[in-house]
């Protein structure tokens, strides 16, 4: 919708549509970041003007998209570029699965649970919600306290 | 009384509630950048073709005071008019009388104004500009919303229905719009969201703002809830009057006919604007509009899921719904919210009697966890589903790839395509050369001594056999490998001969689409 170009000519990064499976970075978000090198805005052409294939270059920044080992030129939407990577869920990292408040912290940090023991209370859409223990273990670190505001997704308590 | 004294009686009190929310409210939503209810519709219909009825109707609530206050119309405008000559039904929610709020009578207005639509058979226009429902009104608030809902849903697929987003529109409120077949958004005007930011805010402690929540853009862009996007009301108006010429009054009618117009044949020359080689991006509106009559397309959902185009054109006068993968974004794959689009657009032509034409280019479906788990098989199956339920005259053209799943979704004969034309640059084959080649000839790669180079060879073997549309025209799956100049000729013609096209699908009571 908006009509950006850059002045610059745009590195052309290859990326796979499916970024590698990983906990920390991947090549999509490494675009994401560094939007100064790759900026993925269609810049539309006036309505008189039709551009030919070989001179589209000057109008879309784009890449190259692999799908099943076909390097396709073409660009990305705003919506593919926003969207997360996907991460393999640490069974030993307890997250919170809704925005709210923390009511009650019921561990100790080193000290043992057991699986299914209560964590914690997380209060949200004025429901209580009590996180348990998946695994049991050893409370490593506790990432908050009674009272907290969390948001989604937030890591609030990590078992060794 | 005289009839002169009844006639100045009865101006008076038209003059009254015309009036609206009175002046200060007025400068109110001018001070916005909005135009009054009134200014609207008078903006959007033939000069002199409005008649309103129910000015005179008044609310019924009592509680909280609500008995002492004058509503003029209850806050909305309801009547009949014509644009283009097209006769319509209209009503335009009135932001200066209680925020447009919506309490029993002003939905008995609406309700009125749809029942008539459905029995008179011609498009329901809606213009939403409303702070929600009448608190003060209670449930009966709630009860007007849902026999709103109830005659979208009857009247969906019968007339046209076209909703007008012009001021906010949030929680229940939305579902009517969500119900009828175009939305329309003006840019920094427009809202909907069914919890606003301040709800947000409370319960969950996210702040946003509600431009990038619900705004135009973002429902233009992001969540594909609007059809149409405009930067003024005015624009947004032409844009209804563009639609209306080509769409029919009801599903027993065709859209007008037009002037045949010839293609503007050198802008929009095929040999110039399309790359044989199916690795390179190219717009694939220009193919469409090498296509139509005067060049013209009218697209529906520019902005979202831009991996496919959608819209409306017409053929030797004949409007026309194309769909069309764009090479352009995401090398034109199906994904979720392709397949949305596209299958809700397919069900629309196949209401209300406009031929579907499909270009096809698409490497297949786009892999991703993310995909998988957005439900793109649920979502994909729309288009199948769509394309297989639609009876109206259905003509396909694969102009390069047409690989795996995405080759049978682009409505192939298997799904009774009418007509399969293919380019000679197309591709109809099981998966891309590189993909196939990789698993048919995995032992020899893996055991030449120059995997790589064995590779090479062994795709440029399959390349050479199978990337081609003569396997599938040897199969006649592919009625006919045309010249590509000669497209226009070949599709003029089967629509012609479609034109008393009649294909019976069982009876039932209705199908189970994958929603």
């Amino acid at each position: 919708m908006e009509n950006k170009k850059s002045t610059d000519k745009p590195k052309i990064k290859k990326i796979k549509t499916t970024p590698p499976i990983s906990e920390n970075g991947t090549s999509l978000e490494n675009i994401k970041t560094n939007s100064d090198e790759v900026v993925l805005i269609r810049k539309e052409p006036s309505e008189a003007e039709v551009i030919e294939p070989q001179n589209l270059d000057e109008y879309y920044n784009f890449v190259d998209f692999d799908i099943d080992g076909h390097l396709y030129k073409t660009t990305l939407n705003n919506k593919f570029l926003n969207k997360k990577a996907h991460s393999l869920p640490n069974p030993k990292h307890i997250k919170a699965f809704i925005p709210g408040t923390i009511q009650k912290v019921f561990v100790k940090e080193k000290t043992k649970v057991k699986a299914h023991e209560k964590l914690l209370i997380l209060e949200a859409m004025k429901m209580k919600n009590v996180l348990f223990a998946p695994v049991a273990g050893v409370v490593k670190k506790i990432y908050v306290k009674q009272g907290d505001r969390v948001t989604n997704k937030q890591l609030l308590v990590e078992i060794l | 009384m005289s009839l002169k004294a009844k006639t100045i009686e009865l101006r008076r009190r038209m003059q009254d509630a015309i009036q609206g929310g009175g002046q200060k409210a007025i400068d109110k939503q001018t001070a916005m950048g909005k135009m009054t209810a009134r200014e609207r519709i008078i903006s959007l219909l033939d000069p002199n073709s409005f008649n309103e009825y129910d000015l005179f109707v008044e609310h019924t609530a009592r509680d909280f005071d609500m008995d002492k206050k004058v509503l003029p119309g209850d806050g909305v405008i309801t009547g009949t008019g014509k644009i283009g000559g097209h006769p319509i039904c209209i009503y335009a929610q009135d932001f200066t009388v209680a925020g447009g709020s919506l309490g029993l009578m002003h939905a008995k207005k609406i309700t009125k104004i749809m029942d008539h639509a459905m029995n008179l058979k011609v498009p329901i226009i809606g213009i939403n500009d409303s702070g929600g429902a009448r608190i003060q009104e209670g449930v009966n608030s709630l009860a007007g919303y849902g026999e709103i809902f109830f005659r979208n849903t009857q009247a969906s697929g019968v007339i046209p229905q076209i909703s007008v987003i012009l001021g906010p529109c949030a929680g229940g409120a939305v579902y009517s719009p969500a119900l009828t077949d175009f939305v329309f958004v003006v840019d920094k005007i427009s809202k909907m969201f069914i919890t606003g930011p301040e709800v947000i805010k409370t319960v969950l402690g996210e702040e946003i703002s509600m431009e990038e929540l619900g705004g135009a853009r973002v429902q233009a862009e992001i969540t594909g809830n609007a059809h149409f996007f405009a930067k003024s009301e005015k624009e947004c108006f032409d844009q209804i009057k563009k639609l209306v010429t080509y769409i029919p009054w009801n599903n027993t009618k065709r859209a007008d006919g037009f002037a045949i117009k010839q293609p503007k044949s050198k802008t929009y020359n095929i040999e110039k604007l399309f790359p044989t080689d199916p690795k390179v991006p190219y717009d694939v509106r220009n193919v469409i509009k090498a296509l139509t009559d005067n060049s013209d397309f009218f697209e529906v959902q520019e902005f979202f899921a831009p991996n496919i185009v959608i819209g409306f054109a017409r053929i030797n006068g004949q409007t026309i719904g194309f769909v069309a993968n764009q090479p352009l974004c995401l090398a034109g794959v199906l994904d979720v919210d392709s397949s949305d689009k596209a299958a809700r657009f397919i069900r629309f032509c196949d209401a209300f009697n406009i031929p579907l034409i499909t270009l096809v280019d698409l490497p297949g479906y786009l892999p991703g966890v993310d995909q998988e788990h957005a439900g793109v098989i649920r979502h994909g199956a729309k288009v199948l589903y769509a394309y297989s339920e639609a009876t109206v005259p259905k003509i396909t053209i694969i102009l390069r790839k047409a690989y795996g799943g995405g080759y049978i979704a682009m409505c192939s004969h298997h799904l009774r395509a009418d007509f399969v034309f293919a380019w000679p640059t197309a591709e109809i084959a099981v998966m891309g050369p590189e993909g196939a080649a990789n698993i048919i000839f995995r032992n020899e790669i893996m055991s030449a001594a120059d995997p790589d180079e064995m590779r090479k060879q062994k795709v440029k073997e399959y390349q050479q056999k199978f990337a081609n549309p003569y396997v599938a025209a040897a199969n006649g799956y592919v009625d006919a490998i045309i010249d590509p100049k000669e497209t226009r000729k070949y599709v003029v013609h089967a629509l012609e001969i479609s034109v008393n096209k009649s294909d019976v699908r069982p009876n039932k009571k209705h199908g189970i689409p994958p929603f």
